[in-house]
């Protein structure tokens, strides 16, 4: 007697389909590469930085010039701003693991808005510092090292923007979503990068 | 397609008939040819071709301004105009940044793919944009040392002096987009079996010299900031002044890093000796881990004359050069094994490589004095400058002492990338070059490593004698015999390239798979040049030498 062929759709179940090929995280490593870029650029210039003012300070000389400041109250909210939006980044990151689209469009706007939100802020403290670039090392270092991360900000803020339209165009989904975690890695990169100049120019003046 | 994607199907010009695009539409349409196609590649094979290419091109002119400069600083002192230190920087800016660097991204962009098994570079269209930004920024980088801009490192005019940093940040930042793609090529596109152990040494070099190279040049980004923000906005005073502005850059070619440039030639040669050695390579643990250990030890980034006056005194730094040495020996050590068994022929990239490695030690010893300081190495001879004015400004943070250091360890890499444009000629271009050019190469290498090298070195010494300093003109003339030497060594091969490339695209015969017959690695296995998408399966790898698992049937 013929054994009756169940439909497909009406297969026994218990034998798992066989698991997918690894996919290379190809964008994941490659932003991981440029990011290590990212970091020595900073790492290296607030060394230099630091070597600067320490010798500076070893001859007693001024080191911020006359009339200019440094407040913490600009940078603070810079900071509270891009941690926010590396809250909201990895908020984006989970929902689309989750294939929660609607959550991830959401957070992903919110950090663009953190990173406007930066962008702002840095130009009022700008306004707000009196520091003259011809004033000296001190503020031609402040002004490459904080202009070259709104630089990276900035790069920061388009790699996001072109990953949430990639993901409006639906190519990420909870098994592939390397765009939106790369991307936000490089968010988080960038926010590091702050927090030392944070810590070496506005914290430690 | 994205500057993120990877695609497995990039269109090659090696068959331009058969290479379609599919696009967004999912049709399938015809890829540009000519020009255009060449233009909008996203093939590695092309796009190596095009950056060997223009190194070499920017390499030639490098060294024609470095001997126009010897030129000048052999005449009297009456006769040597101020622009002198102009073309020595823009002579070790382009050697490093237009030629050196960016010839190893070439050869890595069209080989490493081959040999890790992958059907295209990671993200063909972001190496694509690191070639073309390369060579605009380079082309700027010359446009801004033209004397109707008199810009320039220490430059007369702000704006061309400006437009010079730009170019260096430009430069800086595509060789590093570059690199990234060949590093995540390396990481990610190897195929099932390639662990990071069994991978070509050639990749495995550039794995460690790329990383180097990210974990240091994005410094020159930082330094080429803080002196154009001052020279555009400052006084300027410290980072703009026209004086040490150049002493700021100066680390980028002093010893540790300048060995960090070279570092792929060890890769090159392991992977010559790994074709011609008859069995497959003894001790190639040790060679991996030399090269690892000599990246490590160049390190450089941290010696920075210009804001530390006590760079050369640290310990760390003079136990660095002291041991540099050392993983060089190692790999002479394992290749003189491997040779000692045997070769199946003692070819011209054999010779090439054999050259390059020497000359490395020859440099690594030679930076060891320039440490001790009783010897008065490190700083240049007042009198020397007195009567050779083109020293002064040029001198300022690299003592002449290390420019004899740093034109044998370029001259290495020079010849070790030559080394591998004769080895994997038929990948690149599609033909074998000759041999016997190579065979005679290598002796002009040498020689001109030690006429240009040799002579600087001395000048060093020149204040323990009146007569070096006297002497110095005809220092300075034999130093550019050998620039010349090299010149014409650099020359050839890229022409026989070129000449080479064009033939096969005229319809000549073409090399087989494995022209040398003695292929191990996988970039053997695919036709000269590589079809796109380089390999019709993704090859099984199961040992370092996948080509010889089929004859003895044994990994390792």
């Amino acid at each position: 007697m013929a054994v009756p062929q169940l439909p497909a759709s009406h297969a026994p179940i218990g034998e798992a389909p066989p698991a997918p090929p690894a996919r290379p995280r190809v964008v994941a490593v490659g932003t991981a590469l440029a990011s290590v870029g990212v970091l020595v650029f900073f790492g290296g210039a607030l060394a230099v930085y630091a070597q600067i003012r320490a010798a500076a300070l070893e001859e007693r000389a001024t080191w911020i010039p006359e009339g200019a400041t440094l407040p913490l109250q600009q940078s603070n909210v810079i900071i509270l701003a891009l941690l926010m939006g590396s809250v909201t980044v990895q908020w984006a990151v989970d929902a689309i693991k989750r294939n929660d689209r609607p959550q991830a469009y959401l957070a992903l706007g919110l950090t663009e808005l953190m990173g406007f939100a930066t962008l702002n802020m840095a130009a009022y403290l700008y306004s707000v510092m009196q520091l003259d670039a011809s004033s000296g090392p001190m503020a031609v270092m402040t002004y490459a090292i904080t202009g070259a991360h709104v630089g990276v900000l900035v790069a920061a803020m388009i790699y996001l923007a072109l990953m949430a339209f990639r993901a409006l165009g639906g190519q990420f989904t909870g098994r592939q979503h390397d765009g939106v975690s790369a991307a936000a890695m490089f968010w988080h990169v960038q926010v590091v990068a702050f927090a030392f100049i944070w810590y070496t120019i506005y914290i430690t003046k | 397609m994205a500057i993120t994607d990877t695609a497995t199907d990039m269109p090659s010009d090696t068959t331009p008939a058969a290479a379609t695009d599919t696009g967004a539409t999912g049709l399938a349409l015809p890829a540009p040819a000519g020009l255009v196609g060449v233009l909008g590649t996203g093939d590695h094979k092309t796009l190596g071709r095009l950056w060997i290419a223009a190194a070499g091109v920017f390499g030639m002119g490098s060294l024609g301004v470095l001997a126009w400069y010897l030129v000048e600083a052999s005449q009297d002192p009456g006769a040597q105009t101020g622009r002198a230190p102009l073309n020595l920087t823009l002579a070790v800016l382009g050697l490093v940044l237009g030629f050196v660097v960016p010839g190893f991204i070439g050869l890595a962009t069209a080989i490493v793919p081959l040999q890790v098994g992958a059907a295209t570079i990671a993200f063909p269209r972001a190496a694509a944009a690191a070639l073309w930004a390369w060579l605009s920024s380079a082309a700027l980088l010359v446009v801004s040392y033209l004397p109707a801009l008199d810009g320039g490192v220490g430059g007369g005019h702000v704006d061309g002096s400006v437009l010079t940093y730009l170019a260096l940040a430009g430069l800086v930042g595509s060789l590093l987009l570059g690199v990234v793609c060949v590093l995540t090529t390396i990481v990610t596109l190897r195929p099932a079996g390639m662990t990071l152990d069994r991978i070509p040494l050639f990749s495995w070099s550039m794995l460690v010299a790329g990383g180097l190279w990210l974990l240091t040049l994005p410094m020159l980004g930082a330094n080429a900031a803080f002196i154009s923000v001052d020279l555009k906005y400052g006084t300027p005073a410290l980072f703009g002044a026209r004086d040490l502005q150049w002493k700021q850059l100066s680390w980028m070619m002093l010893a540790p890093q300048v060995f960090a440039y070279a570092i792929p030639v060890l890769g090159i040669l392991g992977d010559v000796v790994t074709t011609f050695a008859k069995r497959r390579l003894p001790q190639r643990g040790v060679l991996l881990a030399a090269i690892g250990a000599f990246g490590a030890v160049s390190f450089g980034v941290y010696v920075q004359p210009a804001f530390d006056r006590f760079a050369f005194r640290q310990w760390a730094y003079i136990g660095q050069i002291v041991i540099l040495v050392l993983p060089l020996l190692g790999v002479l050590g394992s290749v003189a094994t491997a040779l000692r068994k045997g070769v199946s022929a003692v070819t011209g990239p054999l010779v090439l490589g054999l050259v390059s490695l020497l000359l490395l030690v020859l440099g690594a010893l030679t930076a060891i004095p320039f440490v001790i300081g009783p010897l008065g190495l490190q700083a240049t001879d007042g009198d020397l400058m007195e009567s050779v004015p083109a020293l002064r400004a040029a001198t300022e943070g690299p003592p002449v002492y290390t420019w004899g250091v740093f034109g044998i360890v370029a001259v290495a890499a020079a010849a070790g990338l030559v080394a591998g444009l004769f080895h994997w000629a038929a990948k690149t271009t599609g033909r074998q070059l000759p041999d016997s050019v190579a065979k005679v190469l290598a002796p002009v290498f040498l020689l001109g490593a030690l006429a240009w090298g040799v002579p600087l070195l001395v000048l060093g010494f020149a204040d323990r004698s009146d007569g070096i300093v006297d002497a110095a003109s005809v220092l300075f003339i034999i130093s550019l015999v050998g620039v010349l030497l090299v010149l014409a060594a650099v020359a050839v091969p890229v022409a026989l390239t070129v000449i080479s490339r064009a033939a096969v695209i005229g319809g000549a015969e073409r090399a087989d798979a494995d022209p040398w017959a003695t292929g191990a690695t996988l970039e053997w296995l695919t036709d000269s040049p590589p079809a796109p998408g380089n390999f019709s399966e993704p090859p099984d790898v199961i040992s370092p030498e996948p080509l010889l698992d089929a004859n003895d049937g044994g990994a390792s």
